[in-house]
């Protein structure tokens, strides 16, 4: 009983693991790398963050977070918001950051 | 030739004050350095610490030297981002700021100024201040902005209008270089002393390049000075 307990507990953490959230915001008011860089300042100063991507072509903000954490979409705005940005969407996907930007990449090339 | 000679001076005195265009803010808890050159004899360097997007707070130190004086001023400073405007590819801006400091003129007796005792001080100290305000609109290709300085310290008073207007080849990424071609041009009125001037409008030719951190931006004015400003972000 116990060892199927942990296996199910070992699946579930993979599953997990696969299927880790990003959460991809649009943003207003992203034109310059110094745009960029303090939005990334403060993102990663979360402890929550473990990774951010930032693209001035998409006016996108892209997050994934440490195992167990969460961010809210009204944290989220909020720190986005105090950087002096305009959040207008906030969308929570399994897309991995280096997908989101494979395809930025694609359109750029398009 | 005395007119001519206090006009040259000032024209070289203004030359120097507030000539930075980037904005005065970068982001929250971020502190901007700044150093810039103008020929003729200018050096500047500034640095402002942002505890919030939209304001912050730091030091101005300036000083102007050609053949005939040396002019120093060190003024503490604040900046206010009054207005931002956020669309879908695009910013603008509206910053106010002011400061206040000391400033120090000293002219050697071998040059003649000041030698009716009526019009320039021959060494002079005392009070500074300055107040401005800057409006910028840009996308990653398009750099617009207007901006107005005032200065002042002991009878000697000077504003500054000057607008920059830039394209760039290519939209930049964050990753990438970005480059602008500005075309600048300034415009100096003012009073020393009793004497008014006013300049006509002066044109810079400017290339500017940034990525990450780092901003750098050099040009020559119609005029054939130099001048060249550095900037980083950390």
């Amino acid at each position: 009983m116990i060892k199927k307990i942990t296996t199910l507990l070992m699946l579930l953490t993979c599953a997990t693991a696969a299927f880790a959230e990003t959460i991809e915001v649009k943003v207003n008011g992203l034109v310059c790398a110094f745009c960029a860089q303090g939005i990334e300042k403060t993102l990663r100063a979360k402890p929550e963050t473990d990774a951010v991507l930032v693209s001035l072509e998409a006016g996108l903000v892209a997050l994934t977070l440490k195992a167990d954490a969460n961010l809210s979409d009204a944290t989220l705005r909020t720190a986005l918001t105090e950087s002096g940005y305009t959040v207008t969407e906030i969308t929570r996907t399994n897309r991995s950051l280096l997908d989101i930007e494979k395809q930025l990449a694609e359109l750029a090339d398009e | 030739m005395r007119t001519s000679w206090i006009l040259t001076l000032c024209a070289i005195a203004l030359s120097g004050f507030e000539r930075v265009q980037a904005k005065p803010i970068a982001y929250a808890r971020g502190t901007t350095a700044m150093l810039e050159y103008g020929g003729g004899g200018m050096l500047e360097s500034q640095i402002f610490y942002a505890p919030r997007f939209n304001y912050s707070f730091g030091l101005s130190a300036l000083q102007l030297e050609n053949a005939r004086g040396t002019r120093d001023q060190a003024v503490a400073r604040a900046n206010y981002l009054i207005k931002r405007w956020n669309l879908p590819s695009a910013q603008g801006n509206l910053f106010g700021y002011a400061g206040i400091g000391t400033a120090r003129t000293r002219y050697p007796s071998s040059s003649g100024l000041g030698a009716d005792g009526q019009n320039m001080p021959t060494n002079a100290s005392g009070f500074a201040s300055s107040a401005g305000w800057q409006a910028d609109f840009e996308t990653r290709w398009f750099y617009s902005s207007a901006r107005m300085d005032w200065n002042h310290a002991h009878s000697q008073s000077f504003r500054i209008d000057t607008t920059q207007l830039g394209l760039a080849p290519y939209a930049h990424g964050y990753q990438d270089w970005a480059t602008f071609f500005l075309l600048q041009a300034r415009h100096y009125q003012g009073e020393i002393g009793a004497v008014k001037i006013e300049s006509g409008v002066e044109l810079a030719a400017l290339v500017r390049l940034f990525r990450g951190n780092f901003w750098l931006e050099a040009g020559v004015t119609d005029r054939g000075k130099p001048q060249a400003m550095l900037m980083m972000n950390f």
